[in-house]
């Protein structure tokens, strides 16, 4: 009896932990992209991504402001913003996606465990919305939830033109990294 | 001759110049628009179109209250501005280089930060910020 009184205890205490720590979020996301050319490198970073992990419903939602980029070069962040992506106009890219259930486990923030997880969603930028296939994992360690992800967009998915005159200084598809650092409870 | 030779001299520098110029040094930048931080975010949250028109892409100068910090291994301070009555913030990363002045911030000090304005998110976003004295 006082075993079962205490496995029932240790049930609800285990299940409440999770169940409080079914949805998380961030506001300091990081996502960047890199194009190598033989003739330039390209690297920009975006440090304030709002990303919701709803791990109830194994749902991952992430936005950002396209002009929340950063370059090294002041001329290649005017170029992408007035020229590419057009940001006046479109100044938001937006993911709305699912955890693809691989072994029909749900998400679950299990301390010190790394899941590896295929997302796929809807991806809208630039005015435009496509399917997007995600290779992530996530990360469980002394109590803090990370996760990192990683995507590829073709440029001409998204309508983004490149003029001809610079079309070989930029890879015509380019890969996404987005981390997602200490994740908070989301109240 | 001598002029067509100067007048393409003068492109190639100007062009390599312009190619090569790094993010303006905020610190040493006037700022577009000088506002609050509740009317900032009042603004935002209520007309973001207008808001985005007048303030998105700007150098601007925010005052407010310090409602949370947060800081991710000493390289990513993020502090956010607001007031007790509204759930949306000013959120202000701190340029790099001014991480170790902006350290000396505390919670509920009136503080007046300088950054460029990309738009609205949860909170008002402002990257690349700078302490004005």
């Amino acid at each position: 009896m006082r075993k079962n009184i205490f496995t029932l205890f240790l049930f609800i205490a285990v299940t409440s932990t999770l169940m409080a720590q079914n949805k998380v979020f961030t506001k300091s996301g990081i996502i960047s992209f890199y194009s190598n050319t033989s003739l330039e490198k390209i690297e920009a970073v975006n440090k304030k991504v709002l990303a919701v992990i709803d791990a109830a419903n194994n749902k991952i939602e992430f936005a950002l402001l396209i002009k929340g980029f950063e370059f090294e070069k002041a001329l290649m962040q005017e170029h992408f913003n007035e020229n590419y992506l057009e940001s006046d106009k479109y100044p938001k890219a937006v993911f709305k996606g699912s955890f693809v259930k691989t072994d029909a486990a749900p998400v679950i923030f299990t301390n010190n465990t790394t899941q590896t997880w295929e997302i796929t969603g809807n991806l809208t930028m630039h005015g435009v919305t496509k399917l997007i296939k995600l290779a992530a994992t996530i990360v469980v360690k002394n109590q803090v939830i990370s996760a990192a992800g990683t995507f590829k967009v073709l440029l001409s998915d998204y309508n983004i033109k490149i003029p001809a005159v610079v079309a070989n200084n930029i890879n015509k598809e380019i890969k996404i990294n987005i981390t997602l650092p200490s994740l908070q409870e989301m109240k | 001759m001598v002029i067509v030779c100067l007048v393409v001299v003068a492109f190639g520098i100007y062009a390599y110049k312009e190619f090569m110029r790094k993010p303006a040094d905020l610190t040493k930048s006037d700022a577009a628009e000088r506002i609050l931080a509740s009317d900032l975010y009042s603004l935002y949250s209520k007309y973001e179109d207008s808001a985005n028109k007048k303030y998105t892409g700007k150098i601007i100068e925010v005052t407010g209250s310090v409602v949370e910090i947060e800081n991710q291994q000493d390289t990513l301070l993020t502090i956010f501005l607001g007031d007790t009555l509204q759930t949306g913030r000013i959120s202000c990363l701190i340029e790099k280089k001014q991480t170790v002045t902006a350290k000396n911030i505390t919670l509920g000090d009136v503080v007046k930060l300088k950054g460029i304005c990309t738009g609205y998110l949860m909170d008002v976003e402002m990257n690349r910020c700078v302490t004005v004295k």
